[in-house]
């Protein structure tokens, strides 16, 4: 049965082609352009992924009147003062040299003012206006021209190629590289590598409104946690406030960018309300992403939302010129589903958008496995409990760019270690079993299962017994995922692909819900309604899970303490 | 609102079929529903063996571009209330097809290698600080066109419609050529040589100014016009 | 952009497109509109070709035309066949074409301009008018045949519910017209240039060949030539505008497009009358 697998050696995998891969490749390349470099994409290279799908900016101190620490200690007050101190700096002090560089040598045309210098512009929770961008559409700039460079350069590229497990060394030593599976033919490749980056995105779509592509469940996490590393924050899942709800089309989800709040526009309930004076009268549309998705949340759940069960952003206020000429893409995008964003409201629904939590790195992105770098959302820790607008794109970008450093550096001290063959063949044996499996379950609908516990249950407000709830659910959809079958043909089988991204989805939704029904309090993005308070005597401390432990570590407080106001 | 679409999707595995034939489905048109949100109810209830490409499902990356009614557009962006009651669904033109709705999209980047489609700035090398960005004037025309070329998707919908990429396998096509405009008009750019590279007959003299690129770019891209602006001269530098 | 073949191609097919344009619609209108076809006998020619300004108008049209057509074919070829060595093979026959085809014209009008005699060198050679004839016949056979199966291809499509493709965008018909249009007529012309040079050294079967055109079967044709040297015409001004003024070519230019398909077939309305009425 067992169709083996052919080999590649290389230096550097990278595993994701999104902003963190990308700028890993080329940082590594340009270092070293002798290193071997491989990047896997289970989309297509440049396209798939979320990077793309960014459309606010990027956040960097490039102004003589902003600074590094004004920006560190917005980061650290939107995390809730969760973040990882270290790595909060590591991407406010990079994220201008990173926005040079994406100018100066990737080719990114950022958006100028008249005077033609870099325009940026005001995004939530932030001391001072300092998102740069192109358009409402930086994602695609940015990961097209990243792309491009590629073509500069003599980069492997492996499209629509899956991951399917890390690969230990043989002797222990940290991980040996990847088994691989190439979609379009159903052949399998073990990919040995000096150097493996984990850069695949998160796993937002365990809900039932989501923002990131579809192809995203989680791979990497579900893949590291299975290799044995530490993963940290697993609770702190970031709910957008604004997501387009567009009838049963899979576009319900996707985001209507952070920049129209930042403009001005309003949020009104059913009755027309500005909701936000009764929850932040302060800031009101302009409170952090936590704030606002929970409002809206609880706007609904009170019965104040429309009968389709969001609420109404307004932008029309601004302006019909004005809104069509600075936000194109999502005029655009609104009409497709009949909506006029420069005249009216449209309905849209809070909708899980990023995670914060992720593998434990340190400031070179280095793991407790040697061999394993994490990058980008794979990563957990920079952002604490909830994440700025702007710095989503900032830590991949800054965080990839690192990653390509130390590559360039691991490949060259670390060796090609031997692999654990019993590993390999396990993950091959896991792989096909679905394929020869009679009458199974449809992984698709198991898939729709979990985005609705999840969403009910380990959701934007959540309590004990529900999450315990959530847990034995999730606990039988694995079993029962054990069980998917898929048609027995391995070219582009996309409910054999299903099968595996639902094996995933399922890991790292059990791991959301663990870590989401061991903190007791309310903080960032994680809200308990039976503990509606952040408590920092208790629980000032980050969350890990590791090889079906949890544990608690507290959050090292190096360069800001809670009671640090901000610096003039 | 119980409506129901039929699609007629062209269907082909090169390794087993002999040639593509067409099979149909009828699905349930759910509201907002668009030609992908169609082709996942089929894939998901109906034939699990149904291939074809998607990502973001949100018109952004590009993935999912393919001839619908026999019009190239993105799947994701295309509503079924706006098409009749029977919906015919091919993949793109002039590409190799590896399964069904999926194209094999290594000819049309190989092409848009050709160009040397990267920027060249003062100084390339990530193993270099970056210097201080430019500043650049919005407000200049040839800027204007160059933000209007950069906004290509690279989703092959221009491609596919151009006869010309059908008739001559040399010739670079819409994307690739857009590209070089792009980059031929951004003054931040240090690689003179460009129009050089696109003034043979396979580059943007091959061009028949049908436009047929421009109708169906799904992100507002006209390819006719940067080819002919790259034709007569109208860029940056000296070439 | 660096001067090659194939740009300076482009920049004369444009050019010398735009400085025809008067010529031809001039030509026209005296031919299908202020004359029927059918009484432009040798007599009517002698007329024309005894003024140097007629000799000079026509023998510039003819350059003109025979190179934007020479061009223009280069093109067609190009996108047909991708082997260079027949390209460059069919370059050198084109060139040949229009080499000899502008001496033969230039004689023409030559030695007409000196006056007509009552018999020349081939007088005898009677299987001319018949050849003439079957080769505008084919000309015709291959464009009613076309038209007949473009039709069937699209009420096929249409019963069978298959989609129409690429047919579905104005460009594509405009440029497919514009290319059609282009080979008819430069056909045309060589076959033109032929009888025209009857005159010098037939000129007993000129006027047998003028009135053969006028049977039924070639009709159409005359009506189709009218109509294609005004589509063409126009398109190739539309062109000009699409490449040189809107930079911004929207897909508004539809509008254009219909504008020009529109405006021929107005404009061959009064030919047509001229056509049936006289002669």
């Amino acid at each position: 049965m067992n169709p083996g697998y052919d080999e590649l050696t290389c230096d550097f995998l990278i595993i994701g082609s999104g902003g963190a891969g990308l700028m890993a490749a080329l940082h590594a390349y340009d270092l070293n352009p002798k290193l071997k470099i491989v990047v896997v994409a289970k989309g297509l290279v440049g396209k798939s992924g979320c990077t793309r799908l960014v459309q606010g900016g990027f956040n960097a101190a490039l102004d003589p009147k902003d600074s590094v620490e004004k920006h560190f200690f917005d980061t650290i007050k939107g995390g809730g003062f969760l973040n990882n101190q270290d790595l909060a700096w590591a991407l406010v002090s990079d994220a201008p040299e990173i926005i040079r560089k994406l100018e100066t040598k990737v080719g990114v045309f950022f958006d100028r003012r008249p005077d033609g210098t870099i325009h940026q512009k005001a995004f939530a929770g932030q001391s001072f206006d300092r998102t740069v961008h192109r358009g409402d559409l930086t994602g695609i700039e940015i990961v097209s021209r990243l792309h491009d460079q590629l073509f500069a350069r003599n980069i492997m590229l492996l499209d629509e190629t899956r991951a399917l497990e890390l690969i230990p060394a043989q002797n222990g030593d940290g991980i040996a590289g990847a088994l691989l599976l190439h979609q379009r033919t159903g052949a399998f490749t073990l990919a040995r590598a000096r150097t493996t980056l984990l850069a695949t995105g998160g796993g937002p779509r365990m809900y039932k409104f989501s923002a990131p592509s579809i192809e995203k469940v989680g791979d990497g996490y579900a893949m590291a946690y299975r290799a044995g590393c530490d993963l940290v924050d697993m609770e702190m899942m970031q709910f957008h406030p604004t997501g387009i709800l567009a009838g049963a089309s899979r576009l319900s989800g996707m985001v209507l960018e952070e920049g129209l709040r930042g403009a001005g526009a309003y949020l009104l309930n059913a009755n027309g309300e500005r909701f936000m004076q009764r929850y932040d009268p302060e800031r009101m549309e302009r409170a952090t992403r936590d704030v606002v998705s929970r409002s809206a949340y609880l706007e609904i759940m009170e019965g104040r939302g429309t009968p389709a069960g969001g609420v109404l952003i307004d932008a029309s206020h601004l302006g019909a010129d004005f809104v069509a000429k600075t936000f194109p893409g999502m005029v655009r995008r609104c009409a497709e589903v009949g909506y006029d964003l420069t005249r009216g409201p449209v309905e849209v629904t809070p909708t899980a958008h990023f995670h914060m939590g992720g593998v434990a790195i340190d400031d070179r992105c280095c793991t407790s496995k040697p061999g394993l770098l994490v990058a980008g959302e794979d990563a957990g820790g920079v952002h604490g409990a909830n994440r700025l607008g702007g710095n989503g794109v900032a830590e991949s970008c800054v965080f990839g760019a690192r990653a390509g450093v130390t590559a360039a550096h691991t490949c060259t001290e670390r060796a090609l270690q031997a692999v654990d063959a019993p590993a390999v063949e396990a993950a091959l044996d896991a792989a096909l079993a679905p394929l020869t499996r009679e009458g199974g379950e449809n992984p698709f609908a198991i898939r729709d299962r979990v985005q609705t516990v999840m969403w009910e249950d380990v959701g934007l407000v959540r309590n004990g017994p529900q999450i315990a709830r959530a847990r034995v659910t999730l606990d039988e959809l694995a079993e029962r995922v054990a069980t998917c079958a898929a048609p027995n043909e391995r070219r582009w089988n996309l409910t054999w692909q299903q099968v595996l991204d639902v094996r995933n989805l399922v890991t790292v939704a059990s791991l959301t819900a663990r870590s989401a029904e061991h903190r007791t309090e309310t903080r960032g993005s994680h809200a308990r309604s039976d503990y509606p308070k952040r408590d920092d005597e208790r629980w000032l401390v980050n969350i890990h899970l590791q090889e079906d432990r949890i544990f608690e570590a507290p959050v090292a407080l190096t360069r800001a303490k809670p009671d640090a106001a901000v610096p003039a | 609102m119980s409506l129901r679409t039929t699609f007629r999707i062209l269907r082909y595995d090169p390794s087993t079929d002999a040639r593509p034939r067409w099979a149909t489905y009828t699905i349930e048109s759910k509201p907002k529903f668009s030609v992908l949100d169609g082709l996942f109810a089929i894939l998901e209830t109906q034939d699990g063996t149904l291939g074809f490409r998607y990502s973001c499902r949100a018109g952004m990356c590009g993935s999912c571009a393919m001839r619908i009614n026999g019009r190239e557009n993105l799947a994701c962006r295309v509503r079924l209330e706006n098409l009749g009651s029977t919906v015919t669904v091919e993949p793109l033109r002039s590409l190799p097809i590896v399964k069904d709705l999926a194209t094999d999209m290594t000819p049309f980047f190989e092409k848009y290698r050709k160009v040397d489609p990267f920027f060249v700035g003062d100084s390339p090398s990530f193993a270099e600080p970056a210097p201080e960005p430019l500043r650049v004037d919005p407000s200049r025309p040839l800027r204007q066109d160059a933000n209007r070329a950069i906004d290509c998707i690279s989703c092959g919908a221009c491609y596919s419609a151009c006869p010309t990429v059908s008739a001559n396998p040399a010739y670079l096509g819409p994307a690739a050529l857009n590209r070089a405009f792009a980059l031929a008009a951004d003054e931040r750019d240090r690689d003179v040589d460009r129009l050089a590279r696109v003034s043979g007959p396979e580059g943007a003299y091959g061009c028949r100014s049908v436009g047929n690129c421009v109708s169906v770019c799904p992100a507002g891209v006209a390819p006719l016009a940067a080819i002919q602006l790259l034709r007569r001269g109208k860029t940056v530098g000296a070439s | 952009m660096r001067a090659n073949a194939t740009g300076v191609a482009w920049w004369y097919l444009r050019i010398s497109g735009l400085l025809v344009i008067a010529l031809v619609l001039g030509h026209l209108f005296v031919m299908h509109y202020a004359n029927a076809p059918a009484s432009t006998t040798s007599a009517f020619v002698l007329v024309r070709w005894s003024a140097s300004f007629w000799r000079y108008f026509d023998w510039v049209l003819l350059l003109l035309a025979l190179t934007h057509g020479l061009v223009g074919m280069r093109n067609v070829i190009a996108d047909a066949v991708s082997s260079r060595l027949v390209r460059r093979a069919s370059d050198g026959v084109l060139a040949i074409l229009a080499a000899a085809f502008l001496a033969i014209g230039s004689l023409s009008i030559v030695n007409v301009g000196h006056g007509l005699q009552t018999r020349g060198v081939l007088s005898g050679a009677a299987w001319i008018v018949p050849t003439l004839d079957a080769l505008l016949g084919a000309l015709a056979l291959v464009t009613y045949l076309a038209f007949v199966a473009i039709i069937v291809t699209f009420v096929a499509r249409g019963v069978l519910k298959l989609p129409i493709g690429w047919w579905q965008l104005h460009g594509q018909w405009a440029w497919a017209l514009h290319r059609a249009t282009g080979i008819g007529i430069f056909f045309f012309l060589l076959v033109h240039v032929l009888d025209l040079a009857l005159l010098p050294l037939a000129p007993n079967l000129y006027d047998a060949t003028v009135a053969s055109y006028a049977n039924p079967f070639l009709m159409p044709m005359e009506i189709a030539l009218v109509g294609a040297v005004i589509y063409h015409a126009l398109n190739g001004t539309r062109l000009w505008i699409l490449e040189f003024f809107d930079q911004h070519t929207s897909s508004a230019a539809v509008g254009t497009f219909a504008c020009v398909v529109l405006a021929t077939l107005v404009l061959v309305l009064p030919s047509i009358f001229v056509l049936v009425r006289g002669g």
